[in-house]
Parts: structure tokens; C-alpha cells; sequence
């Protein structure tokens, strides 16, 4: 039952996913966080384990949450799933693609589509910014911590190298050296 | 018999071309897309630029992974629906098992303490990586007064709590009505 549903909720992730890889972001928080699949900060480290390994965010999603939930028939439903929306529909426009492109109907729905896949990525951006920033909620003493301090300054570092049109994998680097820096000098000084 | 063979070995090589694409691109679908021509227009000369141009727009403008959906395109042109199951099921092996090999040592690998503190700042590292990506998108659209409108309403919408879902169909239905309202209108 757990491998049906899986492949029920990948399907329907595979169904809605416009403008690919970081659009589809939120969906996934969403749906995977709905089931209890996963907390919000794991899709966060799961963001960049998926940014450092091969393959589309989407499928590397449903098949580490699939392995998780059910182990390798999991793994395979969810991916299966999250597959199979785009075999279904390529086969049926691949004949008629020069038809379904020249279409004002699919370029008005992609017209409302685009604005609204870069306003989810824009929410989830939100969303996880406050996450980090905020891991505990809303308090006087979360706004006033050294952890605060480190992350402001970890995100200064990192969108300077955003600005300087950095590969993702250094802005990774970056600021995993500056959580490795932080977490000794915690360590070590003890705050 | 000899048509059956050839579409065989086809489906074969489908196969393996896309599970080096699946295994080689870092960095998700837009670096793949680029891998996918290289393979599959110059060097397999499987289809021309122009229709591969032709197939991204379609992958675009279609639900799904856009790597994917050019995959089982790719696949469809070259071997029929067979072609394109094989050429999805090749893009897809290789992060798969990378994957469930993660998926099995994560927790392990969590237990460590340096390995946490990376992970402390990586987390905000993406925040970097989602802004990156929200510029990258932003700056490729045309902007007029309806793209703002669609931006800030489905922005809200997901952060009061619409699920994303209804969201998005919500999107796509505006979208094509708009159309429908210019057409009577120029009527």
C-alpha cells in the first residue's frame, strides 16, 4: 500500500513540475513533509546532496524519500512515478509536437504557468531562508545569537560568489568550509 | 526480422548513450540538456539542431523533469514508444542507484560531527543556490503587467498556505483563458 502511494504522490509531483529543477522545490517540501516523509530541513540538505550528484533534482528526490519509505521497491515505485507523467504525455504530442508548440492554447498556459513557477521558487526560497535563519520560530534571543551572525555572514559570502556568477558547486564548497569553520570555533570556544 | 533487430540494437544504444548523460551531468536539467545535444546531435547525429531545438521547447512546456521529458522524446523519435522507454530508463539508472547507495548511508554519515557542522552551513548555502535560480528565471521572462500579477498571486498563494498544487493548475487555467479573452476580444 505504502509502494502505491508512493508512486501516487511522485506521479502527481512528475504531473505538476513546470520549468524543472528548482520551480518544482516547494511541491516536493510540500508533498513530502505533508506524509511525514521527511522534515523541512532535510529537504534542505537533500537540495545539496541532489545539487552534487548526478541526475534532475525530481528524480533523486523520489528515490532517496521511495528508499527511505519502503526501501528499494519504494525507490522504485517513486521514481517509476515520478517518470511517468512525462513518458505518457511525449508519447502522445511526440507525433504532433510542431502542432502542440505552434499552439496559442499551450503558450497561453505556459504564459500563466512561468510567472507562477518562479513565484514558487520564490516561496520556497522564503520559506527555507526562514528555516535556517530561524530554526526555533520567532524570539528576541534567536534574533540576537552568534548563529545569526554566522549565517548572515555565510550568506554574504555565498551570494557574492551568486553576483560573481559562480558554478553551484563552489557555492556549496564555500559554505560548507564556512559551517566546518563555525562549528569549531563553537567547539572549541564553547559558545 | 532485420527491422526488429535494428530497433533492438537502437533501444540498446539509446540506452546506454543516456545512461552516460544520467551519470555524468551535475547540477540538474539545464546542464543535461546541453550534454543531450552533444550526444544525441553530434556525435549520434540521431536528430538534427532544429528539431532538437523543437524537442526542448516541447520538454519546456510539458509537466515533468525537463531532462526527462527531452530523454523520452529523444527516445520516441529514434525508437518508437520502445525507444522511449529505454532511453528513460537510462537517464534514470545511474542517479537512481547513486541514490538509494545515499539513501542507505545518510544517516550514518549524519552521525558524524565535523559532517553536521558542513551541513549547517550548506543549508544556507541553498538559500544562495534557490536565489541563483530565481534570477536566472526571472531575467529569462518577458515581464509585463500580467507576469507580475501571476508572480505575486501564486507567491502569496503557497505562503498562505494554498497547496501547491491547486496552485499550479490554477496557473495553467488563467493562462488559457487569457487567450480565450484576447481571441473574443479581437473578434
Amino acid at each position: 500500500m505504502d509502494v502505491l502511494y508512493l508512486l501516487w504522490t511522485f506521479f502527481k509531483i512528475g504531473a505538476c513540475t513546470f520549468g524543472g529543477g528548482y520551480a518544482m522545490v516547494e511541491l516536493v517540501k510540500e508533498q513530502v513533509t505533508v506524509n511525514g516523509w521527511m522534515e523541512v530541513q532535510e529537504v534542505i540538505d537533500f537540495i545539496a546532496i541532489s545539487e552534487s550528484t548526478p541526475g534532475p533534482i525530481a528524480v533523486n528526490m523520489a528515490t532517496y524519500v521511495g528508499y527511505n519509505v519502503a526501501g528499494i521497491p519504494g525507490a522504485i515505485a517513486a521514481t517509476t512515478g515520478v517518470v511517468l507523467p512525462s513518458l505518457i504525455i511525449i508519447m502522445i504530442i511526440a507525433k504532433v509536437y510542431k502542432k502542440f508548440i505552434a499552439n496559442r492554447f499551450v503558450a497561453g498556459g505556459m504564459r500563466g504557468l512561468r510567472p507562477a513557477a518562479i513565484g514558487l521558487i520564490a516561496a520556497a526560497g522564503i520559506s527555507i531562508a526562514a528555516e535556517v535563519f530561524l530554526p526555533f520560530g520567532f524570539s528576541v534571543e534567536s534574533i540576537l545569537s552568534y548563529e545569526i551572525i554566522f549565517t548572515l555572514v555565510t550568506l554574504g559570502l555565498c551570494m557574492y560568489l551568486v553576483y560573481k556568477k559562480a558554478k553551484p558547486h563552489f557555492i556549496l564548497i564555500l559554505s560548507a568550509a564556512c559551517g566546518l569553520l563555525w562549528g569549531s570555533i563553537q567547539n572549541l570556544f564553547g559558545i | 526480422m532485420a527491422v526488429k533487430n535494428n530497433l533492438f540494437n537502437n533501444c540498446l544504444q539509446l540506452f546506454w548513450s543516456f545512461f552516460k548523460i544520467g551519470a555524468c551531468t551535475f547540477g540538474g536539467g539545464a546542464a543535461m540538456i546541453s550534454f543531450i545535444a552533444t550526444e544525441v546531435v553530434d556525435k549520434k547525429k540521431w536528430i538534427t539542431n532544429e528539431e532538437m531545438l523543437d524537442i526542448v521547447t516541447v520538454a519546456e512546456s510539458t509537466p515533468g523533469p525537463i531532462a526527462i521529458n527531452t530523454s523520452t522524446f529523444v527516445g520516441f523519435r529514434v525508437g518508437g514508444v520502445l525507444g522511449s522507454i529505454f532511453a528513460t530508463l537510462g537517464s534514470v539508472l545511474a542517479p537512481f542507484g547513486i541514490m538509494v547507495f545515499i539513501a542507505a548511508f545518510f544517516d550514518l554519515f549524519k552521525s558524524i560531527t565535523l559532517i553536521n557542522y558542513m551541513f549547517a552551513g550548506v543549508r544556507v548555502g541553498v538559500i544562495a543556490l534557490i536565489f541563483k535560480a530565481f534570477i536566472k528565471m526571472w531575467s529569462a521572462c518577458k515581464r509585463d503587467a500580467f507576469f507580475y500579477v501571476m508572480f505575486a498571486l501564486a507567491f502569496c498563494a503557497v505562503t498562505f498556505g494554498v497547496g501547491t498544487i491547486p496552485v499550479i493548475i490554477c496557473a495553467g487555467v488563467i493562462g488559457v483563458c487569457s487567450v480565450l479573452i484576447s481571441l473574443r476580444r479581437s473578434k
